[in-house]
């Protein structure tokens, strides 16, 4: 009997110690987690802290929330044609430098631009200030020129545009100057998506850290290039 | 230890090993869990707070520090009024580590929420003043003003009470289900191993000398097979101490025959020799006393001879030759004394040759002619005959004599015993002959058979090997 | 004064037992077997039996149940030396035990011893006008004492109970002065002289030139 008291009475010992095992274990663990730094989890549908230090996509996404709209809005800007089209000429500037259009068809816009056109419009629209140029169709044309520009209030930054071009750039390389001059190259996951009926050249991307889509079209000698919140469905 | 108590501990010990790091690290996983469900949520409420902070510092165009401070605070207390004080806690700082507003608790302190701010805009830090569990977020805040940080700390104690509840009962749960598992198993293996308790108990008894005891069948088949096993062993030990026991009741019997028959004539012969030495005695009284010590010296010295014969016989093999059975019975009747009291008769096949001993055999069938003619054939004659029987021969002597009965002839060969103790010492027997006789037969690789009927005569037999090669 | 029984299948040892018995004038009767003995206890009585415990027919102990009715003392003989034997023996009611083999003296011992313990017997030797009594280590002559040494008394007995047999010397001085005794000690001579003088038996103990001693039996008239 007194034999096998010891190994009984050890082997209960270390039942009653294997009780305290997952108090032991929580307060281990308690102080290793809480002293460590840990990553935030990623929020579907959020915001890249690398794509909010990008202006244009942070007032893309701020502005959405704004709740005034444009008729709401009491001041329109100026309707002047003069005023505009000095306006659109310093975007041409830009792009041309950007190396969205080349010297040529900056020099075809300008010239353009010189010309009083039929309309001009311009509206202020959440944080966008939208501008409208149209002339009449030259000889032998059915349509007339037309010139649109989206820029963001706050950052200036040109979020929507159409322009007659005639050079020989092709869509990617404008699409991706155009990006460039917008800073949105700073995001790294620009995957292109899938356009179904899509007619001439078309190329869309869409980033999900900056949870915007970029679109672009080249047909019937206009340039049109898109920067627009979420991703688009085609 | 015993073995079900081995079985019993060796059980407890494993679940609970199971249990407790089982439990552990379920309880741990739990927690983990809760704590990046509430990361997730606190990350979503903190970008929230987050976006109605830019846009309401947009919204008043604040460009310095006061401004700022001033929608802040405003802000604040909208938060205030609509959901409660209790939901948002937060502060802002700029970079420099100048507070604009805060509405945080004493308890967290200014070097966490540095901390956090240099942790960057995607990191989670902690700070666990007293009991209290604090999870902090800090962001900067993009907008009119650069350099300005929005820290959130949001309340995680009661995911740690929570896991501190589940530990406790975890604990209570482990402790009851031990308690009863080792109740279980002790008593479990206690039966289990009772059919071993069984088998050590008849050991035992076994052991103290309780040849007869069993073990009886339990129903369970390793059991069962080693209980078996243990009732074979039984059987066996007993049958040994019976073997033994008789072998030795055997031998007593032997050497208190063999005591007697040695004190008897030594009785006689010191007595009468004691008797000469004391004094002149009567001239008849000292014939009758020489010749009494003569006949006893005999006696002694015809039992001491067959003793060694028989001894001889029994401890070493003899060597077995092809002999004429009619030389062998040619043998025994030129050896019979003159006075020998039948007549004898022969009837020996010519053929007859067996695997023997000449002179052994000589012995055997002499000793039988003997018994024979004692018994007072009423005929007068004993007959020695030899035939076929089978492959080999068999030898035979008959007499018309006084037979025996039943009982008596499982004994005869029994050392020392003698039907008729008087009509054997008269004839100087010694109830050695017939042992001797069944000794040689047993050397020949044989036994003798004997058929008798009280009254009316006696036939032995002995079978014995065919001698030709 | 009835006979005594010796009941032994080995007759060299009942003649001895006889003849031994006889010289202290206990007249005895041999049985050779247990039915033997049965049919002469029943015809006949005696003072004492002695039984061989295995004779051949019948065995010793089943005896005592035709002995015991009779009163007979009993002295049992056997060769068994096992202890359990002779307590049974004892128990059955024998008064005594004798191993064989037994020396005479051993024999006339407990004979004597019995037959006075059992009141049958004056155990008393008598020769001429001299009374012995071999339990009081007495003699007397004519109802007066005779003061004898112990060795006197032994020699006197040894003569008393070999009347008519001449005694060796040696055999005497074996019996007297046990076996150490030195044959040519002149103590026997001198021993035998004094005897004789104190009982006055000068005639009656015999010298048998260069053998021994005799003490002469007396004439039946």
């Amino acid at each position: 009997m007194k034999k096998g008291i010891l190994p009984t009475a050890a082997a209960l010992l270390v039942c009653a110690a294997l009780l305290g095992v997952p108090a032991l274990w929580a307060r281990l663990a308690d102080a290793r987690r809480l002293n460590t730094v840990q990553t935030r989890p990623t929020l579907t549908g959020a915001l890249d802290e690398a794509a909010r230090a990008i202006p244009v996509l942070y007032e893309l996404h701020a502005s959405a929330s704004e709740s005034l709209t444009a008729d709401e809005r009491p001041e329109q800007p100026d309707q002047d044609p003069a005023v505009l089209c000095t306006d659109a000429a310093g975007v041409v500037t830009a792009l041309a430098d950007a190396g969205v259009i080349d010297a040529g068809e900056q020099q075809s816009l300008d010239t353009l631009l010189a010309q009083p056109p039929a309309t001009a419009a311009c509206r202020d629209t959440g944080d966008c200030r939208r501008t409208e140029l149209w002339w009449y169709p030259p000889q032998g044309d059915a349509n007339g020129i037309s010139l649109y520009y989206s820029r963001q209030n706050s950052t200036g930054a040109l979020t929507d545009l159409t322009l007659p071009v005639s050079g020989s750039a092709d869509l990617e390389s404008r699409l991706r100057a155009w990006m460039t001059l917008l800073g949105l190259d700073a995001l790294d996951d620009w995957t292109p998506l899938d356009i179904r009926f899509a007619a001439d050249s078309t190329l869309a991307l869409y980033s999900a850290k900056g949870q915007a889509t970029v679109y672009g079209q080249l047909s019937g000698n206009y340039l049109t290039l898109m920067l627009m919140k979420d991703k688009a469905n085609f | 230890m015993t073995f079900s108590r081995k079985l019993t501990l060796g059980i407890l010990l494993l679940l609970c090993l199971t249990l407790s790091i089982g439990g552990a690290w379920t309880i741990d996983q739990n927690l983990q869990a809760a704590l990046l469900r509430s990361q997730t949520q606190n990350t979503a409420f903190h970008q929230r707070e987050r976006s109605a902070l830019e846009q309401a510092l947009r919204a008043d165009g604040a460009h310095s520090t006061v401004t700022a401070a001033r929608t802040i605070r405003s802000y604040a207390g909208e938060l205030q009024s609509s959901v409660g004080a209790q939901s948002f806690c937060f502060s802002v700082m700029d970079e420099q580590g100048t507070t604009l507003y805060s509405s945080l608790p004493r308890a967290v302190r200014y070097e966490t929420l540095r901390q956090a701010i240099a942790g960057g805009a995607q990191s989670v830090t902690f700070c666990y003043p007293g009991t209290s569990r604090y999870m902090v977020l800090a962001s900067p805040l993009q907008g009119t003003m650069d350099g300005l940080w929005l820290v959130s700390v949001y309340d995680i104690t009661s995911v740690y009470a929570e896991r501190d509840r589940e530990l406790r009962q975890y604990l209570l749960l482990e402790f009851t289900a031990l308690v009863l598992a080792g109740t279980a198993a002790a008593w479990f293996s206690h039966r289990m191993t009772r059919p071993l308790r069984a088998l050590q108990s008849a050991a035992r008894s076994m052991a103290d000398g309780a040849y007869d005891r069993r073990v009886p069948a339990c129903g369970q088949a390793e059991f069962d097979a080693l209980g078996q096993d243990f009732n074979a062993m039984a059987a066996a030990v007993e049958s040994r101490m019976d073997a033994l026991r008789d072998e030795s009741a055997r031998q007593s019997r032997f050497v208190a025959a063999f005591t007697h028959e040695l004190k008897t004539p030594m009785t006689s012969i010191l007595g009468y020799a004691d008797l000469l030495r004391m004094g002149e005695q009567p001239p008849e009284r000292r014939r009758q006393a020489a010749d009494y010590i003569y006949h006893e010296s005999k006696r002694l010295e015809a039992l001491s001879r067959q003793m060694l014969q028989l001894l001889g016989l029994q401890q070493g093999g003899i060597a077995l030759a092809p002999v004429a059975v009619r030389l062998v019975f040619g043998d025994v009747r030129r050896s019979l004394p003159e006075d020998f009291p039948a007549n004898l008769c022969t009837d020996c096949d010519p053929d007859a040759v067996v695997l023997a001993d000449r002179i052994l055999l000589g012995d055997l069938v002499r000793n039988l002619v003997l018994n024979a003619a004692n018994a007072n054939p009423g005929d007068g004659a004993v007959h020695l005959g030899c035939h076929r029987q089978g492959d080999g021969w068999e030898l035979t002597v008959t007499d018309t004599g006084c037979g025996m009965a039943a009982r008596e002839l499982s004994r005869i060969t029994e050392p020392f015993y003698m039907v008729d103790k008087s009509r054997a010492r008269r004839a100087g027997g010694s109830g050695l002959g017939l042992s001797l006789c069944a000794e040689i037969a047993r050397a020949h690789g044989s036994a003798l058979v004997f058929e008798s009927e009280p009254g009316k005569g006696t036939t032995v037999r002995l079978p014995l090997k065919e001698g030709r090669e | 004064m009835y006979p005594v029984l010796v009941v032994d299948d080995e007759a060299p040892i009942a003649e001895l037992i006889s003849i031994t018995l006889s010289q202290i004038g206990l007249p005895c009767v041999q049985a050779h077997s247990g039915s033997q003995a049965a049919d002469l206890i029943e015809s006949q009585r005696f003072d004492l039996i002695l039984l061989d415990v295995m004779l051949p027919d019948v065995d010793g102990f089943e005896l005592m149940d035709y002995i015991r009715p009779t009163g007979t003392p009993v002295i049992f003989l056997t060769a068994r030396t096992a202890v359990d034997d002779r307590v049974r023996g004892l128990r059955l009611g024998a008064y005594d035990y004798i191993v064989k083999p037994f020396a005479a003296p051993e024999l006339l011992a407990r004979v004597e011893g019995v037959l006075r313990h059992a009141g049958r017997r004056d155990t008393r030797l008598r020769a001429w006008d001299v009374v012995v009594d071999p339990e009081a280590r007495t003699a007397a002559k004519n109802g007066v004492p005779v003061p004898l040494t112990p060795h006197e008394f032994d020699l006197l007995l040894a003569l008393l109970h070999n009347r008519g047999i001449t005694l060796y010397r040696s055999a005497l001085l074996e019996l007297v002065w046990g076996m150490d005794a030195d044959p040519s000690n002149r103590t026997l001579d001198i021993h035998m002289s004094r005897l004789r003088r104190k009982l006055g038996w000068e005639n009656h103990i015999r010298t048998v030139p260069r053998i021994g001693y005799m003490l002469e039996e007396e004439k039946t008239p």
